[in-house]
Protein backbone atom coordinates (compact mmCIF):
# COMPACT_ATOMS: atom_id res chain seq x y z
CA UNK A 1 0.00 0.00 0.00
CA UNK A 2 1.23 3.48 -0.99
CA UNK A 3 -0.01 6.48 0.72
CA UNK A 4 0.76 10.11 0.25
CA UNK A 5 0.18 12.57 3.33
CA UNK A 6 0.29 16.75 2.29
CA UNK A 7 3.07 16.04 0.22
CA UNK A 8 4.59 18.93 -1.61
CA UNK A 9 7.96 19.18 -3.19
CA UNK A 10 9.73 22.35 -5.18
CA UNK A 11 12.48 22.54 -7.73
CA UNK A 12 13.72 25.59 -6.90
CA UNK A 13 11.24 28.60 -7.65
CA UNK A 14 9.65 25.58 -9.62
CA UNK A 15 6.55 23.23 -8.06
CA UNK A 16 6.71 19.61 -8.47
CA UNK A 17 3.84 18.51 -5.90
CA UNK A 18 1.43 20.66 -4.25
CA UNK A 19 -0.14 19.19 -0.57
CA UNK A 20 -1.07 16.17 -2.05
CA UNK A 21 -3.02 12.90 -0.39
CA UNK A 22 -3.97 9.63 -1.46
CA UNK A 23 -3.66 6.17 -1.20
CA UNK A 24 -3.42 3.33 -3.41
CA UNK A 25 -3.87 0.19 -2.61
CA UNK A 26 -2.09 -3.35 -3.02
CA UNK A 27 -3.36 -5.43 -6.09
CA UNK A 28 -4.71 -3.23 -8.25
CA UNK A 29 -2.94 -0.94 -11.55
CA UNK A 30 -3.28 2.32 -11.39
CA UNK A 31 -2.60 4.95 -14.30
CA UNK A 32 -1.19 8.58 -13.53
CA UNK A 33 -2.45 10.64 -16.46
CA UNK A 34 -1.23 14.34 -17.34
CA UNK A 35 0.39 16.78 -19.16
CA UNK A 36 4.06 17.09 -19.56
CA UNK A 37 5.45 18.87 -16.35
CA UNK A 38 2.21 18.34 -14.12
CA UNK A 39 3.86 15.94 -11.57
CA UNK A 40 3.28 12.44 -12.59
CA UNK A 41 7.26 11.40 -12.95
CA UNK A 42 8.02 13.12 -9.72
CA UNK A 43 5.22 11.44 -7.88
CA UNK A 44 7.21 8.11 -8.88
CA UNK A 45 10.20 9.21 -7.97
CA UNK A 46 8.79 10.18 -4.71
CA UNK A 47 7.77 6.52 -4.27
CA UNK A 48 11.34 5.38 -5.63
CA UNK A 49 12.99 7.82 -3.01
CA UNK A 50 15.22 9.45 -5.85
CA UNK A 51 13.56 12.26 -4.61
CA UNK A 52 13.13 14.10 -1.32
CA UNK A 53 9.24 15.69 -1.13
CA UNK A 54 9.75 19.42 0.84
CA UNK A 55 6.58 18.57 3.19
CA UNK A 56 4.20 15.46 4.33
CA UNK A 57 4.58 11.94 4.71
CA UNK A 58 5.04 9.26 2.01
CA UNK A 59 4.68 5.39 3.24
CA UNK A 60 4.96 2.13 0.89
CA UNK A 61 3.60 -0.62 2.84
CA UNK A 62 3.81 1.70 6.40
CA UNK A 63 7.51 2.26 5.87
CA UNK A 64 8.22 5.93 4.92
CA UNK A 65 9.88 6.37 1.60
CA UNK A 66 14.05 7.14 1.38
CA UNK A 67 16.35 5.76 -0.94
CA UNK A 68 16.58 2.54 0.89
CA UNK A 69 12.72 1.77 -0.30
CA UNK A 70 14.22 0.55 -3.43
CA UNK A 71 14.20 -3.03 -1.80
CA UNK A 72 10.23 -2.99 -2.02
CA UNK A 73 10.19 -0.68 -5.00
CA UNK A 74 10.89 -1.34 -8.74
CA UNK A 75 11.21 1.43 -10.95
CA UNK A 76 11.91 1.71 -14.49
CA UNK A 77 12.32 5.72 -15.07
CA UNK A 78 11.57 7.55 -18.65
CA UNK A 79 14.98 8.28 -19.16
CA UNK A 80 17.83 5.78 -20.12
CA UNK A 81 19.49 4.34 -17.20
CA UNK A 82 22.24 2.45 -18.22
CA UNK A 83 26.13 2.34 -17.87
CA UNK A 84 27.20 2.48 -21.43
CA UNK A 85 29.72 0.29 -21.53
CA UNK A 86 27.77 -2.84 -20.60
CA UNK A 87 26.52 -5.29 -22.77
CA UNK A 88 22.32 -6.40 -21.98
CA UNK A 89 23.45 -9.38 -19.95
CA UNK A 90 25.61 -7.06 -17.93
CA UNK A 91 22.93 -5.22 -16.76
CA UNK A 92 21.33 -8.16 -16.00
CA UNK A 93 24.04 -9.31 -13.65
CA UNK A 94 24.31 -5.84 -11.80
CA UNK A 95 20.66 -5.85 -11.07
CA UNK A 96 20.91 -9.65 -10.08
CA UNK A 97 23.43 -8.60 -7.77
CA UNK A 98 21.92 -5.72 -6.22
CA UNK A 99 18.17 -6.61 -5.63
CA UNK A 100 17.10 -9.70 -3.68
CA UNK A 101 14.21 -10.20 -5.30
CA UNK A 102 15.64 -10.17 -9.14
CA UNK A 103 14.33 -13.56 -10.64
CA UNK A 104 16.99 -14.54 -13.22
CA UNK A 105 14.70 -16.87 -14.80
CA UNK A 106 11.85 -14.39 -15.16
CA UNK A 107 14.32 -12.12 -16.52
CA UNK A 108 15.54 -14.47 -19.18
CA UNK A 109 12.16 -15.66 -20.28
CA UNK A 110 11.58 -11.82 -20.43
CA UNK A 111 14.70 -11.33 -22.83
CA UNK A 112 13.59 -13.75 -25.02
CA UNK A 113 10.19 -12.45 -25.13
CA UNK A 114 11.10 -8.99 -26.04
CA UNK A 115 14.09 -10.88 -28.27
CA UNK A 116 16.86 -8.94 -26.83
CA UNK A 117 20.28 -10.51 -27.38
CA UNK A 118 21.88 -10.97 -24.16
CA UNK A 119 25.59 -10.15 -25.98
CA UNK A 120 24.34 -7.17 -27.62
CA UNK A 121 26.33 -3.78 -26.25
CA UNK A 122 23.95 -0.85 -25.16
CA UNK A 123 25.25 1.35 -27.14
CA UNK A 124 24.48 -0.70 -29.94
CA UNK A 125 20.38 -0.82 -29.39
CA UNK A 126 18.00 0.90 -30.56
CA UNK A 127 15.87 3.33 -28.48
CA UNK A 128 13.35 0.59 -28.86
CA UNK A 129 15.37 -2.19 -27.50
CA UNK A 130 16.52 0.24 -25.12
CA UNK A 131 12.48 0.08 -23.74
CA UNK A 132 12.46 -3.21 -24.21
CA UNK A 133 15.57 -3.88 -21.50
CA UNK A 134 14.33 -1.41 -19.12
CA UNK A 135 10.79 -3.59 -19.28
CA UNK A 136 12.69 -6.53 -18.35
CA UNK A 137 15.19 -5.19 -15.96
CA UNK A 138 12.15 -3.84 -13.64
CA UNK A 139 9.46 -6.56 -14.43
CA UNK A 140 12.14 -9.29 -13.73
CA UNK A 141 11.90 -8.22 -10.13
CA UNK A 142 9.20 -9.70 -7.61
CA UNK A 143 8.62 -6.27 -5.89
CA UNK A 144 5.68 -5.41 -4.15
CA UNK A 145 5.96 -2.27 -5.84
CA UNK A 146 5.62 -1.51 -9.72
CA UNK A 147 6.50 2.28 -10.75
CA UNK A 148 6.24 2.40 -14.99
CA UNK A 149 7.48 5.81 -15.97
CA UNK A 150 6.31 6.39 -19.94
CA UNK A 151 6.78 2.30 -20.03
CA UNK A 152 6.17 2.06 -23.67
CA UNK A 153 7.02 5.17 -25.33
CA UNK A 154 10.38 4.32 -28.44
CA UNK A 155 8.89 1.17 -28.88
CA UNK A 156 6.82 0.53 -32.39
CA UNK A 157 3.51 0.96 -32.50
CA UNK A 158 3.63 -2.40 -34.44
CA UNK A 159 4.37 -4.31 -31.65
CA UNK A 160 3.44 -2.27 -28.68
CA UNK A 161 -0.15 -4.21 -28.00
CA UNK A 162 1.47 -7.60 -27.97
CA UNK A 163 4.11 -6.48 -25.59
CA UNK A 164 1.62 -4.96 -22.93
CA UNK A 165 -0.56 -8.08 -23.26
CA UNK A 166 2.40 -10.53 -22.79
CA UNK A 167 3.77 -8.32 -19.63
CA UNK A 168 0.32 -8.52 -17.65
CA UNK A 169 1.52 -12.63 -17.48
CA UNK A 170 4.62 -11.06 -15.56
CA UNK A 171 2.43 -8.80 -13.19
CA UNK A 172 1.66 -10.60 -9.77
CA UNK A 173 -2.33 -8.98 -9.65
CA UNK A 174 -2.65 -10.16 -5.70
CA UNK A 175 0.04 -8.81 -4.23
CA UNK A 176 1.58 -5.62 -6.72
CA UNK A 177 0.74 -1.93 -6.32
CA UNK A 178 1.81 -1.34 -9.90
CA UNK A 179 1.39 2.56 -10.92
CA UNK A 180 1.80 3.46 -14.75
CA UNK A 181 2.45 7.18 -15.41
CA UNK A 182 2.09 7.60 -19.57
CA UNK A 183 0.16 9.39 -22.48
CA UNK A 184 -0.48 6.28 -24.42
CA UNK A 185 -3.57 5.42 -22.80
CA UNK A 186 -4.93 3.28 -25.20
CA UNK A 187 -2.48 0.24 -24.90
CA UNK A 188 -3.01 0.26 -21.29
CA UNK A 189 -6.66 1.15 -20.83
CA UNK A 190 -8.01 -2.51 -20.66
CA UNK A 191 -5.05 -3.14 -17.84
CA UNK A 192 -6.16 -0.15 -15.87
CA UNK A 193 -8.46 -0.25 -12.65
CA UNK A 194 -8.22 3.16 -11.52
CA UNK A 195 -6.80 6.40 -12.89
CA UNK A 196 -5.52 9.47 -10.97
CA UNK A 197 -5.41 12.61 -13.16
CA UNK A 198 -2.59 15.17 -12.35
CA UNK A 199 -2.26 18.64 -13.38
CA UNK A 200 -0.12 21.98 -11.75
CA UNK A 201 1.31 19.42 -9.09
CA UNK A 202 -2.55 18.51 -7.93
CA UNK A 203 -4.40 15.16 -7.87
CA UNK A 204 -7.47 16.94 -9.59
CA UNK A 205 -9.53 13.78 -10.03
CA UNK A 206 -9.77 10.25 -9.76
CA UNK A 207 -11.95 7.33 -11.34
CA UNK A 208 -12.59 3.68 -11.08
CA UNK A 209 -11.94 2.48 -14.84
CA UNK A 210 -14.53 0.08 -14.62
CA UNK A 211 -17.29 2.93 -12.93
CA UNK A 212 -16.11 5.30 -15.60
CA UNK A 213 -17.30 2.92 -18.30
CA UNK A 214 -20.79 1.69 -16.63
CA UNK A 215 -22.03 4.39 -14.67
CA UNK A 216 -20.62 7.39 -16.94
CA UNK A 217 -20.10 5.38 -20.42
CA UNK A 218 -16.82 6.96 -20.81
CA UNK A 219 -13.44 5.39 -21.61
CA UNK A 220 -10.45 6.76 -20.34
CA UNK A 221 -9.52 8.70 -23.23
CA UNK A 222 -12.76 10.49 -23.40
CA UNK A 223 -13.04 11.27 -19.19
CA UNK A 224 -8.98 12.25 -19.92
CA UNK A 225 -10.10 14.78 -22.50
CA UNK A 226 -13.01 16.22 -20.34
CA UNK A 227 -10.67 15.94 -17.26
CA UNK A 228 -7.93 18.20 -18.79
CA UNK A 229 -9.96 20.44 -21.34
CA UNK A 230 -8.59 23.48 -20.78
CA UNK B 1 29.42 -10.26 -0.69
CA UNK B 2 27.45 -10.39 -3.72
CA UNK B 3 26.12 -6.82 -3.46
CA UNK B 4 29.54 -5.52 -3.29
CA UNK B 5 30.92 -7.80 -5.77
CA UNK B 6 28.51 -6.82 -8.33
CA UNK B 7 28.82 -3.02 -7.83
CA UNK B 8 32.86 -3.38 -8.17
CA UNK B 9 32.75 -5.51 -10.88
CA UNK B 10 30.26 -2.79 -12.41
CA UNK B 11 32.84 0.02 -11.35
CA UNK B 12 36.25 -1.53 -12.96
CA UNK B 13 33.16 -1.82 -16.10
CA UNK B 14 32.35 1.68 -16.08
CA UNK B 15 35.68 3.36 -15.64
CA UNK B 16 37.78 1.06 -17.65
CA UNK B 17 38.52 3.71 -20.28
CA UNK B 18 39.21 5.96 -17.42
CA UNK B 19 42.45 3.83 -16.08
CA UNK B 20 43.67 3.38 -19.91
CA UNK B 21 43.54 7.18 -20.44
CA UNK B 22 45.66 7.52 -16.95
CA UNK B 23 47.71 4.68 -18.25
CA UNK B 24 48.44 6.72 -21.19
CA UNK B 25 48.88 10.27 -19.40
CA UNK B 26 51.69 8.40 -17.78
CA UNK B 27 53.32 6.71 -20.78
CA UNK B 28 52.96 10.24 -22.18
CA UNK B 29 55.15 11.41 -19.14
CA UNK B 30 57.91 9.25 -19.60
CA UNK B 31 58.27 10.20 -23.45
CA UNK B 32 58.09 13.79 -22.23
CA UNK B 33 60.92 12.84 -19.72
CA UNK B 34 63.00 11.14 -22.05
CA UNK B 35 62.72 14.07 -24.87
CA UNK B 36 64.10 16.64 -22.40
CA UNK B 37 66.41 14.34 -20.79
CA UNK B 38 67.61 13.88 -24.90
CA UNK B 39 67.12 17.59 -25.84
CA UNK B 40 69.05 19.04 -22.57
CA UNK B 41 71.39 16.25 -22.34
CA UNK B 42 70.61 16.26 -18.69
CA UNK B 43 70.01 12.44 -17.41
CA UNK B 44 68.45 14.44 -14.38
CA UNK B 45 65.46 15.25 -15.74
CA UNK B 46 64.08 12.10 -16.49
CA UNK B 47 63.96 11.26 -12.61
CA UNK B 48 62.57 14.47 -11.95
CA UNK B 49 59.57 13.73 -14.09
CA UNK B 50 59.30 10.72 -12.63
CA UNK B 51 59.22 12.04 -9.01
CA UNK B 52 56.61 14.76 -10.38
CA UNK B 53 54.18 11.85 -11.69
CA UNK B 54 54.54 9.90 -8.54
CA UNK B 55 53.51 12.59 -6.74
CA UNK B 56 50.96 13.43 -9.16
CA UNK B 57 49.25 10.29 -7.87
CA UNK B 58 47.91 11.83 -4.84
CA UNK B 59 45.08 13.34 -7.16
CA UNK B 60 44.62 9.94 -8.76
CA UNK B 61 41.30 9.22 -6.45
CA UNK B 62 39.61 12.36 -6.21
CA UNK B 63 39.65 12.52 -9.41
CA UNK B 64 38.97 9.07 -10.19
CA UNK B 65 35.79 9.42 -7.88
CA UNK B 66 34.84 12.90 -9.26
CA UNK B 67 34.87 11.11 -12.79
CA UNK B 68 33.02 8.23 -11.63
CA UNK B 69 30.30 10.39 -9.19
CA UNK B 70 29.63 12.24 -12.60
CA UNK B 71 28.91 9.85 -14.60
CA UNK B 72 26.11 8.48 -11.80
CA UNK B 73 24.87 11.57 -11.50
CA UNK B 74 23.82 11.59 -14.64
CA UNK B 75 20.86 9.02 -14.25
CA UNK B 76 19.59 7.69 -11.23
CA UNK B 77 20.72 4.02 -11.55
CA UNK B 78 22.86 3.92 -9.12
CA UNK B 79 20.96 5.73 -6.64
CA UNK B 80 17.96 3.05 -7.11
CA UNK B 81 19.35 0.36 -5.12
CA UNK B 82 18.42 -0.87 -1.75
CA UNK B 83 21.94 -1.42 -0.25
CA UNK B 84 23.74 1.33 1.94
CA UNK B 85 25.09 4.12 1.11
CA UNK B 86 28.41 2.35 3.02
CA UNK B 87 28.17 0.16 0.80
CA UNK B 88 28.05 2.20 -2.38
CA UNK B 89 30.64 4.57 -1.96
CA UNK B 90 32.90 2.02 -0.53
CA UNK B 91 32.53 -0.37 -3.64
CA UNK B 92 33.82 3.27 -5.40
CA UNK B 93 36.63 3.69 -3.10
CA UNK B 94 37.84 -0.07 -3.57
CA UNK B 95 37.61 -0.10 -7.41
CA UNK B 96 39.63 3.64 -7.45
CA UNK B 97 42.42 2.06 -5.22
CA UNK B 98 42.46 -0.99 -7.22
CA UNK B 99 42.81 1.10 -10.35
CA UNK B 100 45.29 3.55 -8.35
CA UNK B 101 47.37 0.61 -7.48
CA UNK B 102 48.13 -0.95 -10.88
CA UNK B 103 49.26 2.74 -12.27
CA UNK B 104 50.86 3.77 -9.19
CA UNK B 105 53.41 0.82 -9.12
CA UNK B 106 54.11 1.35 -12.35
CA UNK B 107 55.23 5.03 -12.10
CA UNK B 108 57.04 3.57 -9.02
CA UNK B 109 58.52 1.40 -11.15
CA UNK B 110 59.44 4.11 -13.62
CA UNK B 111 60.80 6.37 -10.84
CA UNK B 112 62.92 3.44 -9.39
CA UNK B 113 64.51 2.66 -12.99
CA UNK B 114 64.93 6.63 -13.33
CA UNK B 115 66.82 6.81 -9.98
CA UNK B 116 69.01 4.09 -10.88
CA UNK B 117 69.99 5.28 -14.07
CA UNK B 118 70.04 8.84 -13.71
CA UNK B 119 73.02 10.78 -13.73
CA UNK B 120 74.75 12.28 -10.59
CA UNK B 121 71.94 11.69 -8.22
CA UNK B 122 74.00 13.94 -5.38
CA UNK B 123 72.94 16.90 -7.28
CA UNK B 124 69.57 16.22 -7.08
CA UNK B 125 68.69 14.59 -4.01
CA UNK B 126 70.53 13.83 -0.52
CA UNK B 127 69.22 9.87 -0.29
CA UNK B 128 70.24 8.77 3.84
CA UNK B 129 68.02 5.54 2.93
CA UNK B 130 68.09 4.27 -0.59
CA UNK B 131 66.05 5.39 -3.36
CA UNK B 132 63.79 2.28 -3.09
CA UNK B 133 63.34 2.49 0.54
CA UNK B 134 62.59 6.72 -0.09
CA UNK B 135 60.39 5.94 -2.39
CA UNK B 136 58.33 3.48 -0.55
CA UNK B 137 57.75 5.76 2.08
CA UNK B 138 56.94 8.63 -0.06
CA UNK B 139 54.14 6.18 -2.14
CA UNK B 140 53.02 5.44 1.60
CA UNK B 141 52.23 9.04 2.44
CA UNK B 142 51.00 9.62 -1.38
CA UNK B 143 48.10 7.16 -1.02
CA UNK B 144 47.21 8.14 2.50
CA UNK B 145 47.16 11.50 0.84
CA UNK B 146 44.92 10.37 -1.84
CA UNK B 147 42.89 8.64 0.37
CA UNK B 148 42.19 11.56 2.31
CA UNK B 149 41.13 13.72 -0.49
CA UNK B 150 39.26 10.87 -1.64
CA UNK B 151 36.91 10.68 1.10
CA UNK B 152 36.57 14.65 1.21
CA UNK B 153 35.34 14.22 -2.78
CA UNK B 154 32.49 11.87 -1.77
CA UNK B 155 31.49 14.42 0.75
CA UNK B 156 31.26 17.61 -1.41
CA UNK B 157 29.85 15.65 -4.08
CA UNK B 158 27.48 14.70 -2.04
CA UNK B 159 26.84 18.08 -0.26
CA UNK B 160 26.44 19.24 -4.01
CA UNK B 161 23.92 16.84 -5.32
CA UNK B 162 21.82 17.32 -1.41
CA UNK B 163 21.70 21.15 -2.35
CA UNK B 164 19.56 20.45 -4.89
CA UNK B 165 16.76 19.75 -2.46
CA UNK B 166 16.68 22.93 -1.11
CA UNK B 167 15.16 25.56 -3.06
CA UNK B 168 16.73 28.57 -1.69
CA UNK B 169 20.06 27.21 -2.23
CA UNK B 170 19.82 25.07 -5.67
CA UNK B 171 20.98 27.86 -7.84
CA UNK B 172 23.79 28.73 -5.13
CA UNK B 173 25.10 25.09 -5.28
CA UNK B 174 28.69 25.92 -6.53
CA UNK B 175 29.55 28.95 -4.20
CA UNK B 176 27.98 26.96 -1.13
CA UNK B 177 30.55 24.15 -1.91
CA UNK B 178 33.13 26.37 -2.21
CA UNK B 179 32.34 28.71 0.69
CA UNK B 180 32.01 25.26 2.62
CA UNK B 181 35.67 24.13 1.71
CA UNK B 182 36.70 27.81 2.80
CA UNK B 183 35.41 28.04 5.98
CA UNK B 184 36.26 24.12 6.75
CA UNK B 185 40.09 25.21 5.45
CA UNK B 186 40.25 27.95 7.49
CA UNK B 187 38.58 26.12 10.67
CA UNK B 188 41.16 23.41 10.00
CA UNK B 189 44.00 25.95 10.04
CA UNK B 190 42.83 27.77 12.92
CA UNK B 191 42.60 24.32 15.11
CA UNK B 192 46.44 23.16 13.66
CA UNK B 193 47.84 26.48 15.17
CA UNK B 194 46.36 25.74 18.78
CA UNK B 195 48.85 25.02 21.33
CA UNK B 196 46.16 22.74 22.80
CA UNK B 197 46.73 20.48 19.59
CA UNK B 198 50.58 21.35 18.99
CA UNK B 199 51.00 19.84 22.10
CA UNK B 200 48.45 16.80 21.15
CA UNK B 201 50.37 16.62 18.00
CA UNK B 202 53.91 16.02 19.94
CA UNK B 203 52.52 12.98 21.94
CA UNK B 204 54.00 9.74 20.36
CA UNK B 205 56.13 10.97 17.36
CA UNK B 206 58.13 8.72 15.75
CA UNK B 207 61.31 10.68 14.13
CA UNK B 208 61.89 8.44 11.25
CA UNK B 209 65.27 10.37 10.43
CA UNK B 210 66.53 8.25 13.29
CA UNK B 211 66.20 5.41 10.96
CA UNK B 212 67.84 7.43 8.31
CA UNK B 213 64.59 7.38 6.45
CA UNK B 214 65.17 11.08 5.60
CA UNK B 215 65.12 12.74 2.44
CA UNK B 216 66.76 15.84 1.57
CA UNK B 217 66.00 18.22 -1.50
CA UNK B 218 65.11 21.28 -3.01
CA UNK B 219 64.70 23.12 0.22
CA UNK B 220 63.14 26.54 -1.56
CA UNK B 221 60.23 24.13 -3.32
CA UNK B 222 59.08 22.51 -0.17
CA UNK B 223 57.84 20.09 -2.69
CA UNK B 224 54.90 17.42 -1.50
CA UNK B 225 56.33 14.04 -0.40
CA UNK B 226 60.22 15.73 0.59
CA UNK B 227 60.71 16.60 3.91
CA UNK B 228 63.90 18.27 5.66
CA UNK B 229 63.39 15.93 8.84
CA UNK B 230 60.71 13.48 8.66
CA UNK B 231 58.73 12.60 11.43
CA UNK B 232 55.22 10.41 12.32
CA UNK B 233 52.85 11.81 15.16
CA UNK B 234 50.88 8.92 16.38
CA UNK B 235 47.55 11.29 17.18
CA UNK B 236 48.33 13.57 14.63
CA UNK B 237 47.32 10.27 13.00
CA UNK B 238 44.50 9.51 15.26
CA UNK B 239 43.16 12.71 14.38
CA UNK B 240 43.11 12.45 10.97
CA UNK B 241 41.65 8.93 10.86
CA UNK B 242 38.77 10.02 13.28
CA UNK B 243 38.46 12.80 10.41
CA UNK B 244 38.54 10.96 7.94
CA UNK B 245 35.98 8.46 9.07
CA UNK B 246 33.78 11.73 9.99
CA UNK B 247 33.84 13.14 6.59
CA UNK B 248 32.96 10.05 5.07
CA UNK B 249 30.00 9.02 7.36
CA UNK B 250 28.51 12.52 6.60
CA UNK B 251 28.63 11.82 3.25
CA UNK B 252 26.77 8.66 3.68
CA UNK B 253 24.50 10.44 5.38
CA UNK B 254 23.50 12.78 2.86
CA UNK B 255 23.93 10.54 0.41
CA UNK B 256 21.15 8.39 2.23
CA UNK B 257 18.62 11.76 3.19
CA UNK B 258 19.40 14.77 1.15
CA UNK B 259 20.91 13.37 -2.35
CA UNK B 260 18.66 14.41 -5.73
CA UNK B 261 20.46 13.78 -9.04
Amino acid sequence: MIEFKNVSKKYGRDIGLVDVSFSLEKGKIYGLIGPNGSGKSTTLKIIAGLVHFSKGTVLVDGIPVDRRIAKKVAYLSELDMFYQPFKVKDMIDFYASQFEDFRMDRANELLSFMKLDPDKKLKQLSKGNRGRLKLVLAMARDASVLLLDEPFSGLDPMVRDSIVKGLLSYIDYENQTVIIATHEIDEIEPLLDEVLAVKDGKVIDRQNVEDLRETKGLSVIQWMKETFKE
Amino acid sequence: MKVFKGLIYKELKLMKNWFMLGLALLILGVMIGFGLTKYFNEPNIFVAVALLMVVGYGLYLPAYLLSSLNIEGQTQLWLHNPNSGIVLFLAKLTAGIVFYFASFLLSIVIAIWGFKHGGNLESLLQLTGGPALNIVIMAVGITLGTLFLGVWVLFYWSLFHSLKNIPVLSSLRWPVVIGTWLLFTTFGNYVSNLPLYQKLKNIGVIKLNAYSFEIKTWNTTASAGFVESAELSMVNGIIYTVLVFSVFYAAVWLLERKVEV
